[in-house]
């Protein structure tokens, strides 16, 4: 996969839906891709993770107290929350094929935005524009 | 004697990891507003600039008159529409009486830009309430 795909797939990231490309490029050159076997277990409900993921390739299937709940594929992106504090995974979420997964450390984040003060602001006006369109959508 | 105003504001969850040296400067940036039981604070599709975080009393929150939400002391409210530059998404209602510190929309972007721990702490609130409504797509717990 080329670089320019997975500057795609990270700009679809909700929180990084403000980032200049330059941004983003600083971005992925925090981020490991990782070739994961159909069946692995990328996070566990009630375990802490220090990791975020965003899928490249493949899908996963995300389950709470062993009922499945959703299914992600190439673009979605999980574990955010892992970023940003040390709270227990709330859900679980397996390879259910082989999977390609771009991965960011809690670490290499939190350094990025000590280093780079106005980060933190564009991540949170990415993130309150994919809100405000999720509050727009039709009430179900 | 009244609880100082640095007091108050360090209950407020988005200041957990501020030093009280830095409260005193925020506080001095703060309104403090008394509202009545019943009193509409923002109203959906309206063009405000105030950034309110609760000091007691609660508040419900709705969409296109469907409430959402409820809130109490500690939380804060009105900071999508200031950070996605875009009229407000919900209505926030108190319902009860209420003490609100206000900050207008210029202080609220230049606290963001000096406290990266402000902004570390919405951001999680934010995806945390992103979560939330992405894994519940529809049917798919049935």
């Amino acid at each position: 996969m080329k670089k320019d795909a997975y500057l795609e797939r990270l700009a679809e990231v909700p929180m990084f839906q403000a980032l200049s490309k330059k941004e983003l490029i600083a971005i992925s050159r925090l981020v490991e891709t990782l070739d994961v076997e159909e069946g692995r277990v990328l996070a566990k409900e009630g375990a802490t993770g220090h990791e975020f993921f965003v899928i490249a390739q493949g899908t996963a299937t995300v389950s709470r107290g062993n009922r499945k709940v959703a299914t992600l594929g190439a673009g979605d992106a999980f574990g955010e929350l892992s970023l940003l504090e040390h709270q227990p995974r709330n859900a679980t979420v397996t390879a259910a094929t082989s999977m390609k997964v771009l991965v960011l450390g809690q670490r290499e984040f939190l350094s990025a935005i000590e280093t780079s003060p106005g980060l933190s602001l564009k991540l949170l006006k990415g993130m309150a524009r994919r809100l405000r369109e999720a509050d727009a959508r039709p009430v179900q | 004697m009244a609880e100082s105003l640095v007091d108050q504001l360090a209950c407020v969850g988005l200041f957990e990891d501020v030093p009280k040296k830095h409260l005193k400067k925020i506080a001095s940036l703060v309104e403090v507003r008394e509202v009545p039981n019943g009193e509409e604070l923002i109203r959906e599709g309206t063009y405000t600039r105030d950034f309110f975080m609760i000091l007691s009393g609660s508040a419900t929150v709705s969409v296109r008159g469907k409430q959402r939400d409820t809130m109490g002391r500690g939380e804060f409210f009105g900071e999508i529409a200031l950070l996605a530059k875009a009229m407000r998404s919900a209505t926030v209602t108190s319902s009860s009486p209420m003490q609100l510190a206000v900050i207008g929309a210029a202080d609220f972007q230049g606290l963001l830009e000096s406290e990266p721990h402000i902004a570390l702490y919405m951001l999680g609130v934010m995806a945390r309430r992103w979560e939330t409504l992405s894994f519940k797509p529809a049917g798919a717990l049935k």
